[in-house]
């Protein structure tokens, strides 16, 4: 041993079994900061290879340039592929074998390394006389490679060129938009055409490193450029952070850098709980260390090296898990959302999230390391040789033996005699509560934003005419159809004179089935839902501000000139329907319609799929309806991924719900059981004593029990008025969504907590049991 | 009348060439209100023998009696509730709750019963003690000889058949440890108590009434009025 810390490896190997709380708080804090900064980078890599593949690999392109400009701009070292970049679009009239067809000319390098186009046969055009056209065009012109073939110029004059290759053609629309044929040659070659409009523009990537926006404010002020000469790759240039202000990607990681801060605090109070912990254990290791010489700052540099030591091995393995965790999540996100995740990388890895994490890990270590090293610094030398190590804090007061069992009086006292500790702990459970209670509006909110309303319909097939047309037995067909979740039709009655009160109006009558009844009841605000769907003649009226109706109001509504009396059962706020200013509406039952109208037949029918359906079910419903007379308006695929959204989102969200839960769950844990540790001799000499093993399991339930009741009363009493603003900001202003108690969060969080601290007691329990009396004394 | 009888008690520790021996056929008995004390060599087994007595440490073969019951023939919850009951302990480093009073602490053992205190007899050992001024302070308002002043109430509160003594003035002074040993000699007399006391101070078994010696495990029985010898 040459140096004093050299004694941390080997002091290290001893306490190894003390140290192993603070090495998995360690991990788990790698381990979150490093999945979500691999979630957020995997996100951007995937968003990333879908914008390349939309549009192609450049940056900026240059319109109305010389040729001078062109190479001052290729020639900056700062620029990694440059070339031009000229097309005709099909309008234009050019044409081969009497098709029309679009020309791109551009260097090979262009053509592959900045489109990431390929040629699936043959080869790249290489002089003026070569081309490569599209596949698809060698079936329909019947052309084949080495053929020379007549390219018809607007004018009408020919020029012959060679086809050298086929062109990928799923790739082509990077080139130029439209779906002709693409001839693809390179800038000599379109110069022997002596075209004189086509849309010339020099593209370039640049190196990775570069700082873009400074570049091309260089290049624009270099080159007198000005901003409608210069076209940027914005959507791609934002998620690689090259704009200036507000890009994807600086949001993304801020995100993933807030929550990384938070489980940062978490963790530096979780770490530091246990370190001190481990300090107070090895008071008298330290008092010796003084003893023999050392200075209050070489203690401090030896308990900040102890926790950089124990990093050696828990960074490595939180990496391992989180580069795992990620793998599985990104899959997930794959199958969960092909429409929006499916260009996330399957097997890759953040080199970002793995630098963020080494990096966050090492100061959460160091930050959490203070306090105890200050603590350890403090041992005096006395402790050594004095044997007072293990004397137990003293307190200030006396615990409550009258009102309680001693076991339990002695285990609330536990709890509540180190103030500071109380605080901190009965805080983890309220924070905990806390975050877990507004974060779950998020759910709400998702599902207000990204969950179409229960009511909409998958398919609407809707009478051209307006009229009650569509007989109810395809309404029955419809309904046979295994993938057909609901259907359910509407009858209309449009502009029907009413008069109430001696006030005439207009009014809509449509009838509603049971469904339609049953999502109109979060609208009803007067009246009974049920008297309409079981009497006949008995109406709702939805609430417009323009007529004053009540609930038993006589409506007499004149339908084929014949007046009828209906009763207003019941008023609604809202409808989902659309209506047209002045006038009412009203929605009685099918049976009710029918005996006003005499109408059997629906104007409208609304149909919601299971979720295997696809656009083959949809056209086999349409087929239904072969007579026509019907307009179909089908939003299957839409309302599909809105769904697909929000269960992507809501797992995301419910994984970070989790992950508060378990750091909360963790933390709660940790913290009785190192309490349990640093009570052991005095739970030792209360078992000599007398103390039973339920009576001592009882004691550190009490003490438990202590902080998660005070816990929840103080995660309530700050989470429920957080929950209510968050809510009110969120959803209540948005859609006017009234706030309520959020029974469900607020009771799983609540079993969740009580649970967890139960589940905390089992192994000091355990422990305490296994350990012979005497051991349990003599414990250090 | 015999409270305690110990019966050829055997401790082993460790296996193989590891293999100790810390108590070697010991068996002896004490006497209802019987002062006894154990002297030896650091390490000769006085601490075993009386972790096995108190049924603190299981010992390798033997029986050991308590009013005639075999104290390891009995599970585990009857035995800690036997040693709630009938065994009283004075540690050398007190062990007092530190989250108790002096008075809560010398009625820690009758709580853990659920048992009333009889205020009466709390009174009696406070002023016994000498801590009747001091029954609401914590044990860290207290010197070391009123800590182990209070072990010591709290070792007599139940009245038990027996008093377990480890090393009880180990971390006194000699003016407090002369004390602690007249407050145990006292007790012995007035309340009739039976104390097995741990001590290699040789100077502190004048007072008792009988004197065991341990060495390497085996007990001899030096009667009472070796006390000179020892001395």
């Amino acid at each position: 041993m040459k140096h004093y810390l050299k004694l941390v490896p080997i002091s290290a190997k001893i306490h190894r079994k003390q140290s192993k709380m603070t090495r998995i708080c360690i991990t788990l804090a790698v381990l979150l900061v490093a999945v979500m900064f691999g979630l957020a980078d995997m996100y951007l890599q995937g968003v990333t290879r879908h914008q390349m593949e939309e549009s192609g690999n450049w940056h900026y392109e240059f319109h109305s340039i010389d040729t001078q400009t062109a190479s001052f701009i290729s020639a900056r070292p700062d620029v990694e592929i440059a070339g031009w970049h000229n097309t005709i679009s099909s309008e234009a009239g050019y044409s081969i074998k009497e098709q029309a067809i679009s020309i791109s000319a551009q260097e090979r390098k262009v053509f592959e390394d900045i489109f990431l186009n390929g040629i699936t046969e043959g080869e790249y055009p290489d002089t003026p006389n070569e081309i490569a056209v599209s596949s698809s065009f060698k079936n329909t012109a019947s052309v084949s490679l080495n053929e020379t073939i007549a390219l018809y110029k607007p004018d009408g004059n020919v020029t012959d060129y060679l086809i050298v290759g086929f062109l990928n053609d799923t790739e082509t629309s990077r080139l130029i938009t439209g779906d002709t044929p693409i001839v693809v040659m390179t800038p000599e070659g379109l110069g022997t055409l002596a075209v004189n409009n086509a849309n010339e523009n020099y593209v370039i990537r640049f190196s990775r490193l570069c700082n873009i926006p400074d570049t091309i404010n260089d290049i624009k002020a270099g080159n007198n450029l000005s901003d409608e000469q210069i076209t940027g790759n914005i959507p791609l240039l934002s998620i690689q952070g090259q704009l200036e202000g507000k890009t994807g990607v600086n949001q993304i990681y801020q995100v993933a850098f807030i929550l990384s801060v938070i489980v940062m605090l978490t963790c530096i109070l979780m770490i530091s709980s246990s370190l001190n912990s481990n300090v107070a254990e090895r008071t008298e290791f330290f008092g010796m260390l003084r003893c023999l010489g050392a200075t209050k700052r070489q203690i401090m540099r030896f308990v900040r090296l102890e926790g950089l030591y124990w990093c050696k091995t828990a960074i490595p393995i939180g990496i391992i898990f989180s580069v795992v965790i990620v793998w599985i999540l990104s899959a997930a996100m794959r199958v969960i959302n092909p429409q929006w995740f499916s260009s996330m990388p399957i097997l890759g890895i953040s080199w970002i999230s793995v630098i963020a994490s080494i990096l966050l890990g090492l100061l959460t270590v160091l930050l959490a390391a203070r306090s105890p090293a200050k603590r350890a610094a403090k041992v005096s030398p006395l402790t050594a040789v004095s044997g007072n190590a293990g004397q137990t804090a003293s307190f200030r007061k006396a615990a409550n033996t009258t009102t309680f069992k001693i076991e339990t009086a002695l285990g609330i006292h536990h709890a509540k005699a180190k103030k500071k500790n109380y605080i901190l702990m009965i805080g983890a459970f309220a924070v905990c509560i806390t975050l877990f209670l507004t974060f779950s509006t998020l759910v709400d909110f998702m599902k207000n934003a990204f969950v179409p309303p229960v009511y909409t319909p998958e398919l609407s097939i809707a009478s051209e005419a307006n009229t009650c047309s569509i007989s109810n037995e395809l309404l029955e067909q419809i309904k046979q159809n295994d993938v057909v979740k609901r259907a359910y039709g509407r009858m209309f009655a449009y502009e029907v004179p009413a008069e109430n009160n001696g006030k005439n109006y207009n009014a809509n009558l449509i009838s509603y089935e049971e469904n339609q009844f049953r999502w109109a009841a979060d609208s009803l605000i007067a009246g009974s839902i049920e008297t309409v769907m079981q009497q006949e003649n008995q109406v709702l009226f939805v609430q417009t501000g323009n007529i004053d109706v009540q609930v038993g109001d006589n409506i007499s509504l004149t339908i084929n000139n014949r007046p009828q009396i209906v009763t207003v059962a019941g008023i609604l706020s809202d409808s989902p329907l659309a209506r047209v200013e002045g006038t009412e509406t009203f929605f009685c039952s099918e049976a009710t319609f029918t005996a006003l109208t005499g109408e059997t037949g629906y104007t409208i029918i609304d149909i919601q799929f299971e979720n295997n359906a696809s656009s083959e079910d949809v056209k086999a419903i349409e087929s239904i309806f072969s007579n026509g007379g019907v307009i179909f308006s089908d939003s299957l695929s839409q309302v599909q991924q809105q769904r697909n959204l929000y269960h992507t989102f809501a797992i995301l969200v419910y994984g970070f719900l989790s992950i508060i839960v378990a750091i909360t769950i963790f933390h709660i844990m940790n913290t009785i059981s190192m309490g349990a540790a640093a009570k052991m001799k005095e739970y030792g000499a209360m078992r000599a004593i007398g103390m039973s093993n339920h009576q001592l399991v009882k004691m550190i339930i009490a003490e438990a029990g202590t902080y998660a009741i005070n816990g929840v009363i103080w995660g309530c009493i700050i989470g429920l008025p957080m929950h209510w603003i968050i809510y009110v900001s969120l959803i209540t202003n948005i859609w006017r969504t009234a706030w309520s108690v959020p029974f469900i969060p607020l009771i799983l969080i609540i079993a969740i907590v009580l649970f967890a601290s139960l589940l905390a007691v089992r192994e000091p329990a355990k422990r305490l049991q296994r350990m012979s009396i005497v051991e349990n004394i003599s414990a250090q | 009348m015999e409270i305690l009888r110990i019966e050829n008690l055997c401790k082993t520790y460790g296996k193989g060439e590891a293999k100790v021996n810390a108590l070697k056929n010991v068996s002896f008995s004490l006497e209802k209100g019987e002062f006894a004390a154990v002297v030896g060599e650091s390490g000769s087994g006085k601490s075993t023998l009386l972790n096995c007595i108190g049924a603190l440490d299981t010992p390798t073969s033997g029986s050991i009696f308590i009013d005639g019951q075999n104290l390891f023939s009995m599970k585990e919850d009857k035995q800690t509730i036997f040693r709630r009951r009938n065994i009283g302990f004075i540690f050398q480093s007190f062990h007092l709750v530190s989250e108790l009073d002096v008075e809560q602490n010398i009625m820690f053992p009758l709580l853990l019963d659920y048992r009333k205190p009889d205020p009466e007899k709390v009174d009696e050992i406070l002023n016994l003690l000498g801590l009747t001024e001091r029954r609401h302070h914590l044990p860290s308002q207290l010197s070391g000889g009123q800590q182990q002043r209070v072990a010591i109430g709290r070792a007599l509160i139940t009245q038990p058949k027996l008093i377990l003594a480890d090393e009880p003035t180990g971390n006194l002074d000699s003016q407090n440890s002369q004390d602690v040993i007249d407050m145990l000699t006292s007790a012995s007399r007035r309340f009739k108590q039976t104390i097995l006391m741990i001590t290699h101070n040789n100077n502190l078994t004048a007072s008792v009434d009988r004197v065991f010696r341990v060495s390497d495990g085996i007990l001899a029985d030096l009667g009472g009025t070796t006390n000179e010898t020892l001395s």
